[in-house]
């Protein structure tokens, strides 16, 4: 059997990866352990969240699926920060996990070029450093370009107290071969560790006493091109665990997993168990556990917060020490499970494997934690095993470009000891990348790569057109008595007269109050409001653009790849082991390398001089 | 592209010194101060032509040329002004920091060099010195007494990143986990203020700079008609102090300043020491003991074949942190065993014991060592900056935008020893915080 390309997992990164494969012209092979597992949301029932909202964003700007799917099966859409400035602003929708899976099953069925194989790949096919397939169920499949998305599924185990299963998440069967094939052909391999909480039956749930947590009904939703707001929602509903709830977890404490040996891989510490934030925070009298439903109008509810190994007879215990939850009956129990990954300093920018050709990897296996996470990386790691296929240099982003730039940057020059979570912290051009000028920075990128079809080119294009126009608005001048009156409203004084733009730099003015000034044709409230933010940043986006051209001029410089560092003695010796272990691609990304100094950066582009002579 | 500047010529040493602005601003910078008949406006500058003309601005009044290199025709491909200053560290650092007061920054180690790499202009020989230039900072790092004193400094900027990392990652922990973090409050513009001050203080006592700025304060104490004013005058090379042969003749405090290889000294001469009835002269010896007690360095003169008074010796001893004990009137009484031979009526010796005060005051410092700790000084007084409109913009700006200048002010501690902000600030919200599903 001969394929262009092989995805190996069908979870949020494998889906993207083979979408954009198929959709740019190769004929891909998607090989799932289980076709129920497809794009299944093993943990939380939301997409997006601070941070995370970007990346959804930024893969549907580059022609994703990831925003689409989530719109097609929303509960309900929040802006977290909304008080807040818009960069940091993020979307986080709760959907229906079933309906999720669906939609994006179909999607995979009905893609041209794209074969669903339901199977267990068991060995990689390699051939003098290069890649040419895999193994599934003893038969082998043939591909010059093969990219791993093997998620939590790889010699994963589960574990619930004494309880311990060789399986995947959600009771699914794991992938128990790959691992050690893996590990022959030389990959470094390791073992993190992540955790869910239990899943409880809706009607055993006292949701009276509890805080009703509504969505945003004004807001639109992830994909640039859902054009409907979100109007019926689900609620979710806060509570939170009490000193009661604590002792419980106290006094069982040398029977939990984590805390008495049973557990190795490390966990994130942004997604901690209840245990270990008692542990840890031994001074917090509560911790918030948001309720949130599972499916539309179904049986489950997720207990967000609650994430725990301990054995089931204490999570019951604890569990109904909650407000709320004094009667709760349980459907699934929380569990931690351990599983392998790979080092991701073993990639490239281009998330490719250093050591074997036409080797890619996205999601969970190269280190990252969360849906979006893993869908990011996917659809770049289909994006650059394509370009491979064809012989065209590989697509990289930029940390100045995008929140996946980010991403990939931070894992494969700096590494990463726990699942990586994305935070809008990390993004040093944070004013810039914002998630609604998301389309403007990638789409013209997708539209170039073939992966945006003409339905939303068109619908960029005249987004677009319409927000430049209000912004040149933005120009126009209003009279005095005018301004004095909006100002009034607000209760505040105006003295000059001034354009819309010199308003909108005001605080208290937003985008809907100077609406009025603008021309009949640009009253559009969600794009002025976007079209306010540059405006309302000023000086402050001109400050973060002085950074990023003293940092591009170093990304631009290309390093070969075939740089003996072992040999340059002018170099520190930690710098040299770390630059021949990371073999970065540019100047810039050598000098965020841990241990290489700018004297060693120096001496690089001393070598560079002396090479181009 | 930032516009940089800094002194391209070895500090201290040789006749004339350069100060280099390189980026878009450089010519609007360079003509805030220089002056020349016929300049009055960028256009007026041809460039390639040296100009004599006088630098005005700060405390500096001084002639010299300027030149201007227009882009890409320069070294480092962008505009360049070069002034062309008497040597001498003191006036070439005035000129520096005038320039960077008005907008320039502080070149980092290399950083011309790394500019003319990046505009295709530089030849091998050049980067090379970067390198070197670079290491030099570590190099001298290694020298022992360099280390004692850079081994505090770094300790105290550990600390203020460390203060400021705990102001950071409150911030970002409730930009990142709004929902968790509504319940953590915490006084991150109070602390940030207490790191300014902190970061004021340190850059206040900044040694070189300070002593630099304000020059070395020297106490020539001894007893009545060793020759302290005659010292004086002969080491100002002028009579500024009365000399007699009448004992007690100086009764207050003499101050005149002058420069010793570009180092400004700031000469205090005081009345002898000597048990007296004289309300007038007792009220004199007291401030000569409060000048030593203020000084940098004390001079204890004697006569060359003089008895050393132990008790009043080791009494200025106690309370100056150095003495030098200067031997004058060899002329007459010929050297002693110990101590600055010097004789003020001939001159002799003058010059060495000039050198000592310069030595003993700021050690054998080499011009890499200069330019590194002006470096640390730029690094600090930049992340003062930044705190300050961070601070100044909390009410108004969101936290966000207040972020950026947090962000700045931290980044250039960051610069002084090298680390990664964002990771530790990252560690900082978990291990703090409790935050997470």
């Amino acid at each position: 059997m001969k394929y262009d390309a092989i995805v190996v997992g069908a979870g949020h990164a494998g889906v993207e990866a083979a979408l954009a494969l198929a959709r740019l012209g190769n004929e891909t092979l998607i090989v799932t352990l289980d076709k129920r597992s497809v794009s299944h949301m093993a943990c939380n029932p939301n997409v997006g969240g601070t941070g995370k909202g970007h990346l959804v964003r930024e893969v549907d700007a580059l022609g994703g699926q990831m925003g689409l799917n989530a719109d097609a099966s929303l509960l309900q859409i929040k802006m977290l920060n909304k008080n807040k400035g818009a960069a940091v602003q993020s979307l986080r929708g709760q959907t229906d996990k079933e309906v999720y899976h669906e939609n994006m099953l179909r999607t995979l069925l009905s893609q041209e070029r794209l074969t669903l194989l339901e199977g267990e790949c068991e060995d990689l096919l390699v051939e003098k450093g290069a890649v040419k397939g895999v193994v599934v169920d003893g038969e082998k499949y043939e591909a010059r370009a093969v990219v791993l998305c093997t998620g939590v599924y790889l010699s994963s185990r589960t574990i619930t107290g004494e309880e311990i299963r060789d399986a995947g998440p959600y009771g699914f069967a794991n992938s128990a071969k790959l691992s050690s094939a893996l590990l022959e052909k030389g990959l470094p391999l390791r073992r993190f560790k992540t955790g869910t909480p239990a899943r409880v039956y809706a009607d055993s749930i006292d949701y009276s006493v509890m805080e009703r947590e509504d969505g945003d009904y004004d807001i639109n939703c992830f994909s640039f091109l859902t054009e409907d707001k979100l109007l019926k929602q689900e609620p979710c509903y806060l509570t939170y665990t009490n000193a009661e709830t604590h002792r419980i977890i106290r006094e069982n404490i040398d029977r939990a997993p984590l805390y008495n040996g049973t557990i190795h891989g490390v966990g994130p510490r942004y997604c901690p168990s209840i245990e270990d934030k008692v542990m840890r925070f031994a001074d917090k009298e509560r911790h918030q556990i948001f309720i949130e439903p599972e499916v539309k109008d179904g049986e489950l509810m997720y207990v967000q917060g609650m994430s725990s190994s301990l054995p089931k007879d204490v999570q019951e215990a604890m569990y109904r020490t909650v407000k709320g939850l004094e009667n709760v009956r349980f459907a699934r129990y929380a569990y931690a499970i351990e599983y392998d990954c790979i080092d991701p300093l073993a990639l490239s920018p281009a998330l490719e494997v250093k050591a074997i050709s036409g080797l890619f990897s996205a999601g969970q296996f190269n280190g990252s934690s969360g849906y979006e996470e893993a869908a990011a990386p996917g659809i770049m790691a289909g994006i650059n095993a394509s370009r491979k296929l064809h012989g065209e240099p590989p697509f990289v982003l930029r940390r100045d470009q995008a929140y996946i730039g980010v991403l990939i940057d931070d894992l494969v020059t700096k590494g990463t000891n726990e699942p990586y979570r994305m935070m809008t912290a990390r993004a040093e051009y944070r004013l810039s990348l914002r998630q609604d000028n998301a389309d403007r920075r990638l789409t013209p990128l997708g539209r170039e790569l073939g992966l945006v079809d003409d339905r939303r080119w068109r619908s960029y294009l005249a987004r677009n057109e319409k927000k430049d126009a209000i912004t040149v608005a933005f120009e126009t001048s209003v009279p005095l008595k005018k301004v004095a009156a909006l100002f009034r409203e607000k209760g505040e004084e105006a003295t000059v007269g001034m354009t819309v733009g010199e308003m909108l730099k005001r605080p208290f003015i937003t985008a809907k109050d100077v609406l009025p000034f603008l021309p009949e044709a640009l009253r559009d409230k969600d794009l002025a409001e976007e079209a306010a933010v540059d405006v309302k940043y000023g000086g402050y986006l001109l400050k973060e653009q002085a950074f990023r051209a003293e940092a591009r001029r170093m990304e631009e410089r290309a390093l070969p790849a075939d740089m003996n560092y072992l040999a340059m003695e002018n170099l520190r010796l930690e710098a040299r082991q770390k630059l021949d272990k990371i073999r970065p691609m540019t100047l810039g990304q050598a000098s965020r390398i841990s241990g290489v100094s700018p004297a060693d950066v120096a001496v690089l582009i001393t070598y560079l001089i002396k090479g181009n002579k | 592209m930032e516009t940089i500047a800094a002194i391209s010529t070895p500090l201290g040493a040789g006749a004339i010194g350069i100060v280099r602005l390189s980026g878009e601003q450089s010519l609007s910078i360079a003509l805030r101060f220089f002056h020349c008949s016929g300049v009055e406006k960028e256009e007026d500058v041809t460039p390639n032509v040296l100009r004599l003309g006088s630098f005005v601005g700060g405390s500096i009044r001084e002639k010299c040329m300027m030149v201007y290199f227009r882009a890409p025709k320069s070294y480092t491909g962008e505009d360049i002004v070069e002034f062309q200053l008497h040597g001498g560290a003191y006036l070439v650092e005035r000129v520096l920091e005038t320039l960077i007061g008005a907008g320039a920054k502080m070149a980092a180690p290399g950083e011309f060099t790394r500019r003319a790499f990046f505009n295709g202009k530089v030849t091998l020989d050049e980067a090379e010195g970067v390198a070197q230039m670079i290491n030099a900072e570590s190099e001298a790092e290694l020298r022992e007494a360099y280390s004692l004193m850079s081994g505090r400094f770094h300790a105290r900027i550990d600390e203020l990143i460390s203060e400021l990392t705990k102001v950071l990652s409150t911030l970002e922990a409730s930009l990142d986990y709004p929902e968790e973090m509504a319940e953590e409050t915490d006084d991150a513009i109070r602390r940030a203020e207490i790191v300014r001050e902190k970061m004021q203080a340190l850059l206040s006592s900044f040694r070189t700079g300070k002593l630099i700025k304000n020059g070395i304060t020297v106490a020539i104490v001894g007893k009545t008609n060793v020759g302290k004013s005659s010292l004086l005058n002969s080491v100002l090379g002028f009579s500024r102090a009365i000399v007699t042969d009448v004992h007690g003749t100086t009764r207050d405090v003499i101050e005149q300043s002058m420069v010793h290889k570009g180092v400004k000294i700031n000469f205090q001469d005081t009345a002898g020491l000597r048990t007296t009835r004289d309300l007038v002269e007792n009220i004199g010896i007291e401030r000569s003991l409060q000048a030593a007690r203020g000084a940098d360095i004390v001079l204890y003169v004697m006569e060359s074949n003089g008895d050393l008074d132990e008790t009043e010796y080791s009494e200025i001893r106690g309370f100056s942190k150095r003495v030098i004990l200067v031997n004058n009137k060899i002329d007459v009484y010929g050297n002693a065993s110990s101590g600055v031979n010097v004789s003020a009526k001939t001159g002799e010796g003058v010059e060495v014991l000039l050198d000592e005060i310069v030595r003993a005051t700021l050690g054998e410092k080499r011009a890499a060592d200069s330019l590194t700790e002006e470096r640390h000084a730029d690094c600090l007084r930049r992340a003062l900056k930044s705190l300050d409109e961070a601070l100044s913009s909390c009410g108004s700006a969101a936290s966000e935008c207040v972020l950026v200048d947090f962000r700045e002010s931290i980044n250039a501690l960051y610069e002084i020893g090298g680390g990664n902000a964002t990771e530790s600030i990252i560690n900082d919200v978990f291990s703090r915080f409790c935050v997470g599903k």
